[in-house]
């Protein structure tokens, strides 16, 4: 479904990305893993259009993605929620949600936000609140079901349990297990990587802007490697 | 002063700071959004009232489709600004998008003595006729006219910002335009339709205001001050502010003026100071400015 392949993509004159091939199913949540600086977020702004694709292409179902706008690749049916949720705080978390569903029409519009007032309840009691009012939680909702309103098919979520609650992380991770299984396809960057590889099919670890491993969830919670430098030590 | 002269000259200030309000709300729609402030707003105005000049007095065009034609021009003015200038270099510091905004404000104060010459040229008024009295309060047609464009004007922006997505985009950018490129809002043309807005503005606001003065290519240079002074009290985050402060400074330099003619301009400037001292948020700004 998504191919990112040999992509090399940075800022100024440093290339933060060096050849990087991931690709993603129908279906699957796949983890990217990795320290801070390795290229993680890198990846997912190179994905959305965010930054430019510099050598190597980005390529969703049999579309190139190479040189389009996010607005062009949110159309395509891909969403992103960035990392640190960027609520904006002024508006109410109505407004926040119908501006994930901004070149959607005004029918579908209240179609989304219907089921995403289904699908978090909370956000359906705070519609008329000011973003900036909510807690922690429930902005990463918000951030979470606003990137949803696209009706995406693939989405990417980066860091989404960064500063939470650990009963607030189980919450987010639940919820991408829904996600899973409503039939959208989640490329997953986190910190938590213990979770993460619970939760995810595969996994990619980069390291300084390349993949250094990658295999199935199970395979790499079982690495030697991967458990002493991403999962604790030994367990 | 007996109160009905305090009626009239308040009413009197409430027009011009009607004017002050509509070139500051143009300038706070620009910089809350695209994160520019404007220094050529009132000049852009002054360079669009030329062309109606000569709409008016040339082609015989009437009135009322000067004033379509002024917001039209503004609006194409304001989109070719926002595409082949401000485009370019909208990731450069402030200072030199500062320095590009009052460049363009010579630019177009250069173009007008260039083609017009600097002759001052009287403006007729838009509506013309006796000034209606109502009890003690004498208007002049062209004050009501001033007056009721500038609610009108107030109400359409509040719709555009607070009921149509475009405007509610732009509110969102205002507050994280990273996060507003990241949902896939296309800020590009976002930038345009405010540019467009906002020097459609800057064109009303001129039309309606150069009656009083004479036609030259300096006559919106004041009006700019004092639009900014507006926008400084009013807090600079919000259209509204900027609306309020204009009135203020309008009612306030005619309550001056009628008993101290020589310091009208300066005056406000010191209440402004003074305003900044003890709210330096301004009278409505909720916050720091966050973006300026």
């Amino acid at each position: 479904m998504l191919r990112v392949d040999q992509v090399v993509s940075g800022y100024g004159p440093i290339d933060v990305l060096n050849h990087v091939t991931i690709h993603l199913d129908e279906g699957e949540i796949v983890a990217v893993l990795g320290a801070n600086g390795a290229g993680k977020t890198t990846l997912l702004r190179t994905i959305t259009g965010l930054i430019r694709v510099r050598k190597g292409s980005v390529t969703f179902g049999d579309q190139l993605l190479n040189g389009l706008t996010p607005a062009e690749i949110v159309k395509k049916g891909i969403a992103h929620v960035p990392e640190g949720r960027h609520i904006f705080p002024d508006l109410s978390v109505e407004e926040n949600l119908v501006l994930g569903a901004y070149s959607l029409t005004r029918s579908q519009q209240k179609d989304r936000l219907a089921a995403m007032y289904a699908m978090f309840g909370i956000l359906a009691e705070r519609r008329n609140q000011a973003g900036g009012t909510l807690s922690g939680g429930e902005q990463q909702m918000l951030a979470l079901a606003r990137g949803l309103m696209s009706n995406p098919r693939l989405i990417l979520l980066d860091e989404p349990s960064l500063g939470l609650a650990p009963k607030i992380i189980g919450a987010v991770f639940d919820t991408m297990a829904k996600l899973r299984e409503s039939g959208v396809s989640i490329l997953l960057v986190e910190q938590n990587a213990k979770r993460s590889l619970e939760l995810a099919d595969r996994a990619y670890i980069l390291v300084t802007g390349q993949v250094a491993l990658e295999g199935t969830a199970r395979d790499l919670s079982g690495n030697e490697t991967v458990r002493k430098l991403y999962l604790g030590g030994t367990q | 002063m007996n109160s009905s002269i305090l009626l009239n000259l308040t009413l009197r200030g409430l027009t011009t700071g009607a004017v002050y309000a509509l070139v500051g709300m143009g300038i706070v729609l620009i910089l809350q959004t695209t994160n520019v402030m404007n220094f050529a707003q009132g000049d852009t105005g002054m360079f669009i009232t030329y062309l109606a000049f000569f709409m008016i007095t040339t082609a015989k065009v009437p009135y009322s489709l000067v004033l379509i034609l002024v917001i039209a021009a503004g609006a194409v003015i304001g989109l070719l600004v926002e595409r082949f200038l401000m485009r370019s270099v909208r990731s450069r510091s402030h200072l030199s998008l500062i320095m590009l905004t009052l460049g363009l404000s010579l630019v177009f104060q250069g173009l007008a003595a260039f083609l017009f010459n600097t002759e001052p040229r009287l403006f007729p008024p838009l509506v013309t006729g006796d000034p209606v009295q109502v009890g003690p309060v004498v208007l002049s047609r062209q004050d009501i006219v001033v007056l009721l464009a500038t609610l009108v004007v107030f109400g359409i922006l509040y719709l555009f910002l607070y009921r149509t997505k475009q405007g509610t985009a732009a509110r969102s950018i205002s507050q994280d335009e990273y996060a507003a490129r990241v949902l896939g809002i296309p800020t590009p043309s976002i930038y345009m339709l405010v540019w467009a807005i906002g020097s459609a503005l800057a064109g009303l606001a001129a039309l309606l205001i150069v009656p009083r003065f004479s036609l030259e290519p300096s006559f919106m240079g004041l009006i700019q001050v004092k639009a900014f002074s507006a926008i400084v009290l009013g807090g600079m985050d919000s259209v509204f502010g900027a609306a309020v402060g204009g009135l203020i400074i309008g009612v306030v330099e005619n309550l001056v003026a009628y008993q101290f003619p020589a310091i009208k301009d300066s005056f406000m400037l010191i209440v402004v100071v003074i305003v900044l001292l003890v709210l330096p948020q301004g009278l409505f700004g909720k916050r720091q400015q966050r973006r300026f």
